[in-house]
């Protein structure tokens, strides 16, 4: 709108010395001839436009080329380019006071169009801003509503997994509960057992030590009756002992006494000596020491001579330190003659002390 | 902000200066003056946008306000000594004056509540950010 009315103003410029030479063609330029020649002869140049003029067109197009006007204040805007198309005509005309009243009328307008388009762009703007203010707000407080349902979800959560934990804790105390109780248990058992393998064992090692020191004994046992079996026999074997079914008989023969005496002979003490070891060696035995004669004599006179024998020999066997009470004497005269008394070496033989060894701790049975 | 009789006015124009011209040759010359020409319409629209520019723009622009009623009051002298088209230029310069405050009084004032409340949007987008 400013170009045209600059081109209009420059046409009406360069026009203007035409329409002077040029009588009487239309109004306005009788108009202007008329106002010329009336109002005064040195009155208008209207070859340069005045400050307010210029102003004018600039504020004018300033506000035609302001998208807020244009959107805004068109209206204004249209009185202001009003304006400077009046400033202009007066301009050609040469009328000074109305190109200065139209230039002003016409900047003012174009500063309004231009205040009036900001503010209705600032309200706009405001209107636009109080819109987000409020989806600000309205996201806020969905944020807060998030974030408080997200707390608590969390703190849900959080219960949810305190729970489970609880849970998970209290099941492993109950397993550990019940490990412990079956650990107690199985040391309980483990104990017992230990205790009873270990009076087993020791009742074992009892019964085998006691096993070992009867086998041990019987062993000892053993070996002793075999040395005393041995040793016996051996003993029996020097006395010249012979078995009978009343025991071992050592017989004494005549040799050891006189004829008619009771007295030992000194020769037969090692014969005696021989007894009196065994006897101590064997002290659970007893001896039944028996005198015999041959038929020579009264069957009194024999009795009382075999007793005396017998005698004789306990009290020899008494001197070498055997007690008394072991031995028993007996005199049995001829009763009981080992040979027939025909002859001098029979009636010898007939002529003898017999010693029965008892079994052990046993006395010897009385001939009958 | 639109007036008919403002438009009536502006539509009539080429033939009130035509007539004004006519006066002027017809009558200046003789040196009288008729209150036919007295510019009443512009005289009551100036008065009546200075009332409005008067109120609460006063303070956003003051120096157009104050010219306005300068001019207004010199409308009134010129009316008085019965220069019309002096007071009817002074009338309308008044007018587009009180025009041009009261717009840049809204045009302030929009900005200043845009600025608060671009300022209260900063705030509370602030506040949202140290909240999360």
């Amino acid at each position: 709108m400013n170009k045209k009315t600059l081109l209009s103003f420059k046409s009406g410029l360069s026009l203007k010395p035409a329409f002077a030479h040029s009588p009487g063609i239309s109004i306005k330029p009788v108009l202007s001839i008329i106002v010329a020649a009336l109002v005064a002869a040195g009155c208008a140049s209207t070859s340069s436009p005045p400050p307010a003029l210029l102003d004018a067109r600039t504020n004018v197009s300033a506000a035609s080329s302001n998208p807020n006007v244009l959107t805004n204040a068109p209206l204004e805007l249209k009185r202001a380019s009003d304006s400077l198309a009046r400033a202009e005509q007066s301009q050609i005309k040469g009328e000074e006071i109305d190109v200065n009243h139209h230039s002003y009328l016409a900047s003012q307008r174009a500063r309004t169009a231009i205040a009036a388009g900001n503010a209705k762009a600032a309200e706009d703007q405001i209107k636009s801003a109080e819109a987000d203010r409020e989806r600000a707000r309205a996201d806020a407080s969905a944020r807060d509503a998030q974030r408080a349902q997200a707390a608590a979800s969390s703190a849900r959560a959080d219960a949810r997994d305190a729970r489970s934990d609880a849970n998970f804790q209290r099941d492993q105390a109950a397993v550990a509960q019940a490990q412990t109780a079956d650990a107690q248990q199985r040391a309980q058992s483990a104990q017992r057992d230990a205790a009873n393998s270990a009076s087993d064992a020791a009742a074992a090692q009892a019964l085998a030590a006691n096993a070992q020191s009867q086998a041990n004994a019987a062993q000892s046992q053993a070996a002793a009756s075999d040395a005393y079996a041995a040793s016996l026999s051996r003993q029996l074997v020097v006395l010249e002992a012979l078995k009978t079914e009343r025991g071992m008989v050592i017989t004494l023969g005549d040799v050891l006494f006189e004829f008619n005496r009771a007295e030992v002979k000194p020769t037969s003490r090692a014969r005696m000596s021989q007894l009196a070891d065994f006897m101590k060696q064997y002290p659970d035995r007893r001896v039944s020491i028996e005198g015999h004669t041959d038929s020579i004599g009264s069957v009194a006179a024999n009795s009382e001579l075999s007793q005396r024998r017998a005698d004789a020999v306990k009290s020899q066997l008494v001197g070498m330190g055997i007690s008394g009470d072991r031995i028993a004497t007996v005199g049995y005269g001829k009763e009981f003659p080992v040979a027939a008394n025909n002859t001098d070496t029979n009636r010898a033989i007939n002529r003898r002390v017999e010693v029965v060894i008892s079994e052990p701790g046993k006395t010897v049975r009385s001939r009958v | 902000m639109h007036n008919p009789e403002t438009d009536n006015l502006t539509a009539a124009r080429p033939f009130i200066t035509l007539a004004v011209i006519t006066a002027l040759a017809v009558l200046i010359l003789p040196g009288c003056a008729s209150t036919e020409n007295m510019p009443r319409e512009e005289m009551a629209v100036a008065r009546a946008a200075v009332d409005r520019a008067s109120g609460p723009a006063a303070a956003e622009a003051p120096i157009e306000v104050s010219l306005a009623r300068e001019k207004l009051e010199r409308a009134n002298a010129a009316v008085a000594r019965k220069d019309y088209d002096g007071a009817r230029r002074l009338a309308e310069q008044a007018e587009v004056d009180s025009n041009l405050a009261e717009a840049k009084s809204h045009s302030v004032r929009a900005d200043r509540a845009l600025g608060e409340v671009r300022e209260g949007i900063r705030q509370l987008r602030e506040a949202i950010d140290r909240r999360q």
